[in-house]
């Protein structure tokens, strides 16, 4: 697993982490039952504060990503089944309406937001292959 | 885990009619790497010579390991160690004699590490301290405090002198101690660069008062610049933010907030059309270190974060 961070971004360490990981995993570069590193493993090969390390894991469990086990390390879960179908539409199409109000808010229309939605899934979509 | 390992209340340090520390409130959570930013003359220094209690308040409290640093055991002070800002030994000792000296002053003392620290510094075959140069002074002296195995690392401006290599062994002895040691951490330093990959929670001074504290993350998280029209005014903004600085430009207006969410801005463009088009962008610990030390934040007593 390869997380490349720019510490001095505004984007906290965390995030930045916990998005790669979950690119990883929609794209199928991680996979159900990987294992990944420990907290402790990735402060030290990120060179990050523990703390910092320990907030992705909470972060990616949170959202259903991965699953700790107790003295075994912490490992990818494929679907985040603790999530309900119905539910799952809705966090998309929330994630999507505040993605579409800030586009139209900056000054672009339906089109354009519709052709970015396409060439990003695209994206993915290759890396999965 | 949340026992505080440093914590301070209503600290304040007179000079003569100088007020140099101002009513700082301090927590240090023990495994925190904790950075104390400001900008020259702001207290820090002046602070952590009373967190060691080599300076007396004139106010308030100051407590380590829960108790007054003027009055530790001798046991308590062997969980501490201190590397101050003009740190300088005996001009004819050599790192060996330095190294021992410490060896029989800390019963924790770790041999292996200095050792390595040393070999990772080019240091292992230098000659007296009067001959080093101005940063391997203080990467000896960096040496000397990481390996005492103490609890509690106080490090006022540690990497000052260090070019950028000897910086990053630092940094990383650093996190090493705190990862494999759980070695509590507070140290000064201006090097926001550096510091941003390594700190946890940060607390910023600012002409002796504490005007900002909290975890570094939470408040990449939360802070941002919005671009306003140039009508903007500050009042209709502080109405849904915390306003960090407020700065009016040819063209618009710059306001750095520190606790942005989307309803609440939601609610700031819902008050006046004019407000329809904000752009806004991030800030790294720099910027926002900027923002805040020449923005006009009024201090406050508690954690923002």
């Amino acid at each position: 697993m390869r997380v490349h961070i720019d510490y001095n971004s505004s984007e906290p360490i965390y995030r930045q982490a916990v998005e790669q990981i979950k690119l990883m995993v929609v794209s199928g570069q991680l996979r159900e039952g990987d294992r990944i590193p420990s907290i402790r493993e990735l402060a030290r090969e990120l060179a990050i504060n523990p703390t910092t390390a320990a907030k992705v894991y909470t972060e990616l469990e949170h959202a259903g990503v991965l699953t700790l086990r107790q003295g075994q390390g912490a490992f990818i879960r494929k679907n985040p089944s603790l999530v309900a179908p119905k539910a799952v539409r809705k966090i998309v199409a929330d994630q999507a309406q505040r993605m579409i109000v800030e586009g139209l808010r900056l000054g672009l229309d339906g089109g354009t937001i519709q052709g970015i939605v396409g060439e990003e899934l695209g994206r993915i979509a290759k890396g999965r292959s | 885990m949340n026992e505080s390992v440093i914590h301070t209340e209503g600290l304040s340090r007179w000079f003569d009619k100088k007020q140099a520390v101002a009513e700082i409130v301090l927590d240090v959570p023990r495994g925190a790497i904790f950075g104390f930013l400001g900008q020259n003359g702001a207290g820090k220094t002046t602070t952590i010579r009373m967190l060691m209690g080599h300076l007396h308040p004139s106010g308030g409290a100051v407590e380590i390991f829960g108790r007054d640093p003027r009055w530790l055991s001798r046991a308590d002070r062997q969980r501490v160690a201190y590397v101050s800002e003009n740190m300088n030994l005996p001009r004819w000792i050599r790192p060996n004699e330095a190294l021992a000296l410490n060896a029989s002053l800390y019963p924790n003392w770790d041999a292996v590490r200095a050792r390595d620290l040393m070999n990772r510094f080019g240091l292992e075959d230098a000659g007296p301290f009067a001959t080093f140069s101005k940063g391997q002074k203080r990467a000896l002296c960096l040496v000397l405090a990481l390996c005492t195995g103490a609890e509690l690392l106080i490090l006022d401006e540690p990497a000052s002198g260090l070019d950028t290599a000897a910086r990053r062994i630092f940094l990383d002895a650093l996190l090493e101690s705190n990862r494999e040691k759980e070695c509590t951490v507070f140290l000064s330093s201006h090097m926001l660069t550096d510091l941003e990959r390594v700190v946890d929670r940060v607390a910023i001074l600012k002409a002796g008062r504490k005007i900002l504290d909290g975890e570094l993350e939470e408040l990449k998280d939360c802070a941002r610049v919005l671009h306003l029209p140039a009508s903007a005014r500050r009042e209709t903004v502080e109405r849904h933010f915390r306003v960090a600085s407020f700065r009016k430009a040819a063209e618009d207006v710059r306001a750095t907030i520190l606790d942005f969410n989307e309803d609440r801005l939601r609610a700031l463009c819902a008050e006046d059309p004019a407000y329809g088009c904000v752009e806004m962008r991030g800030l790294n610990l720099e910027d926002l270190f900027v923002e805040l030390v020449t923005g006009d934040l009024i201090e406050t007593g508690g954690s923002v974060v």
